[in-house]
């Protein structure tokens, strides 16, 4: 039996603190963990939980979104039946940009017409292997309207990194959410997942979008939490919001941990991606590789240690790359050396060039750029 | 255009027995190589990147995995509306039915499936090779000598010629003589089992050839020299590249071994000739603080602890701690245990090396008793 639940993963993220990453690119598409864009996790984890109509709600910058998707291939997800479906803003309305309330709003037929009970509302950068089963069959079993599925933080106070981002907050029954100010210990991290009832999402949705004072989706949901039969579940796996270049860079780096990375890899399925038929990775006389997370496609000549490197990247002799993640096709030249770094792809690193960041801030090298 | 001229008949139903574990229980064409290929992603990749987007692929010995691995052709572009990839495996018929007997009884057997397609051209391959190759050069080269069947060849080593079918040839590549396997070989030039036939003629000597009881239905033995015979023009096309026919567990290793050398020809690296495969959506591999390698090609999904030196990592390979690993080639899913010491091994897929095992004394040691070809 599959599920009777489609996705929804809504994009348009907060970019604020990951500008670097986004120029080009939505978060969706952030490349992650040697072969991976963010999204891969959310849909990986929706298909893996057999969920098997997902619809994307867009924002900007499709060209980088398309190329990825492929209407949905490499997630098994170019169906007849169900599958994967881009929604774009209506470029008709004259609202169309406001808000991604207004961006559904030329989409709604498409949800009423669709054959499920229920949906999955998302976003697309919490890096995480999910098993969406177990906690649809909470939300079903209770009957709820809606469940807000949260994370729970033992350290609050000192999670600098945790600090605006939702937070679950209980009246009595009453469900809230409201922002972390890092005040508590320990608490419920809002992950912006939600299992709402398809009747109740289009009726919050129709009123927000008549009443004409929202733009926001997320927010006319959370809003209207105290009106509808609210459960909330914690999840067990691991779940890393990606706000800020400091979250990208630690959630890289943490991938180096084995037993996060057999989860994040494999715990409830493996994660799918599109691939680039690059060979195997060959590892010359005299490199000198030591844990680090290494894609195809590489040719290593030089030192790598504690460092994530992407597919088709070039390593020259006596090359030194430490605590770093290098994007795919990158090029670091002879004598070269990287520390605490973020290159973007197929950046070009010169022979014996020095690059240092600290590890309260990456280094940060553009796409395309040539440090000669 | 050459996608309406020319189809491709693969020839993957051979067993290669003396690649022994390897093809006991898998096609040889299915075999595992170079890290995250088999065997018959060099045709296939070839005929991918030749633009030959119709390709018959006939199976019979062990066909599971090899038809688990080609499935609809996807990793090939040759999953379409028009052509696209064909299995075609032995079949009854109301008189009966039979196992593919010989090379060319094996396509006299598809007459149906050529005409469908309709072809001027019929480019006849064997799933069994290790090269890089246009054919729509070769074709071009066909056309231009007005030949009736073109057959790509390779300058071998003389000593070696007597493994292959030697083409002894003009000064204008025309071929004179035909000899198979021959004990005093007269010319150092061999046959990759690469044919261009035009379709007519080949079809009515597919036909003549099942009707003739003494035939062994080869392309080899008979076809090629009856042609020759019949003083229909050959032409012998000059590859010159990387070619190896993997027949031996010795060949098999030192192929593998070659892709160590960043200099080697046939270089996998090239992005505008890329050799496609399956994918199996693991990540990337993992070496770990204690690791230490030193010439490697390492697959996706490896977690490294050990040491490695010369040696082939296929997917989703484990090397614990303190495991050394010398010119050795551990196929998709090897597990090799701490301590354990392998020189010239080749590990069979999804096997368990336990700790502290010493395996290897100078001969090339295949650890495993079957594989399946099978990727878990």
């Amino acid at each position: 039996m599959k599920m009777k639940v489609a996705g929804l993963i809504n994009l348009g993220e907060r970019e604020t603190y990951i500008k670097e990453l986004t120029q080009f690119r939505p978060l969706a598409t952030v490349p992650f963990a040697g072969r991976y864009c963010l999204i891969d996790f959310m849909l990986s984890s929706m298909v893996n939980s057999d969920i098997e109509n997902v619809s994307i709600l867009v924002k900007d910058k499709f060209h980088s979104l398309n190329d990825h998707l492929s209407f949905g291939k490499w997630w098994d997800l170019d169906r007849k039946t169900g599958g994967l479906r881009v929604l774009y803003p209506d470029i008709k309305e004259e609202t169309a940009f406001e808000g991604d309330l207004q961006r559904l709003r030329s989409n709604l037929l498409y949800f009423e017409k669709m054959k499920v009970d229920h949906i999955l509302m998302t976003r697309s950068n919490y890096v995480g292997n999910i098993d969406f089963k177990s906690a649809f069959a909470i939300h079903a079993q209770n009957d709820a309207d809606i469940t807000v599925l949260t994370k729970n933080v033992k350290n609050g106070k000192t999670r600098v990194d945790l600090l605006g981002l939702d937070i679950l907050m209980k009246d009595g029954e009453k469900v809230y959410i409201g922002r972390n100010l890092g005040n508590q210990q320990e608490f419920e991290l809002g992950i912006e997942m939600y299992f709402i009832k398809k009747r109740i999402f289009l009726e919050i949705v129709r009123e927000a979008l008549e009443e004409g004072r929202e733009s926001s989706l997320s927010g006319a949901i959370k809003r209207r939490l105290q009106s509808y039969k609210v459960i909330t579940h914690s999840l067990e796996e691991e779940v890393l919001p990606i706000y800020s270049m400091q979250q990208y860079y630690n959630a890289s780096l943490r991938i180096l941990e084995t037993e996060h990375a057999k989860e994040l890899f494999y715990k409830n399925g493996n994660i799918f991606t599109k691939t680039k038929d690059a060979p195997s990775s060959l590892y010359m006389s005299g490199s000198q590789v030591k844990n680090s997370l290494v894609a195809n496609g590489c040719v290593i000549q030089g030192t790598v240690e504690n460092s994530i490197i992407f597919r088709n990247v070039h390593v020259g002799k006596n090359a030194v790359i430490r605590n770093s993640v290098v994007f795919q096709g990158a090029n670091i030249c002879d004598d070269a050396q990287i520390n605490f770094a973020v290159l973007d792809k197929r950046s070009f690193i010169g022979n014996g060039r020095v690059l240092m960041g600290d590890g309260g801030l990456p280094y940060f090298v553009g796409k395309g750029a040539r440090i000669l | 255009m050459i996608k309406d001229k020319m189809i491709a008949m693969l020839l993957a139903g051979g067993q290669g027995a003396r690649l022994k574990q390897l093809t006991e229980k898998n096609a040889k064409p299915a075999v595992h190589f170079g890290g995250k290929y088999r065997i018959i992603d060099f045709a296939l990749s070839n005929c991918a990147n030749s633009r030959i987007t119709n390709v018959g692929i006939l199976t019979q010995y062990q066909p599971l995995a090899l038809s688990m691995h080609i499935g609809i052709g996807g990793p090939w572009d040759l999953n379409r509306h028009k052509g696209g990839v064909e299995i075609l495996p032995p079949h009854m018929t109301t008189e009966g039915g039979q196992w593919y007997d010989g090379t060319a009884n094996a396509i006299y057997e598809n007459l149906n499936y050529i005409d469908i397609q309709d072809p001027e051209y019929v480019l006849i391959l064997s799933g069994d090779h290790i090269y890089k190759m246009d054919y729509r050069k070769m074709l071009e080269f066909h056309i231009e000598k007005e030949a009736a069947v073109t057959i790509s060849a390779i300058t071998v080593p003389l000593y070696e010629a007597s493994r292959f079918g030697i083409l002894n040839t003009r000064e204008d590549g025309s071929i004179y003589e035909f000899e198979e396997k021959p004990k005093e070989p007269k010319n150092d030039l061999a046959s990759m089992g690469v044919y261009i036939f035009d379709w007519k003629i080949l079809r009515e000597w597919l036909i003549k050839d099942h009707d003739n009881p003494d035939s062994f239905h080869d392309f080899g033995k008979n076809i090629l020299p009856g042609m020759l015979e019949e003083g229909r023009r050959l032409y012998a096309y000059n590859y010159a590249g990387y070619w190896r026919d993997v027949g031996t567990v010795e060949s098999y290793w030192q192929s593998n071994m070659d892709l160590l050398d960043p200099e080697n020809t046939l270089n996998l690296f090239d992005e505008d000739w890329r050799i496609y495969t399956k994918n199996y959506d693991v990540p990337p591999q993992y070496l770990s603080e204690t690791c230490h390698v030193e010439r490697a090609l390492i697959n996706e999904g490896c977690i490294v602890h050990g040491n490695i030196k010369n040696s082939i990592l296929s997917t989703s390979v484990v090397v614990e701690e303190g495991a050394y690993v010398e010119d050795s080639i551990l196929l998709p899913g090897a597990h090799i245990g701490k301590n354990a010491v392998l020189k010239r091994v080749i590990v069979l897929s999804h096997e368990d090396v336990e700790e502290g095992t010493k395996l290897g004394d100078g001969e090339i040691t295949i650890f495993g008793s079957v594989d399946h070809g099978l990727i878990l």
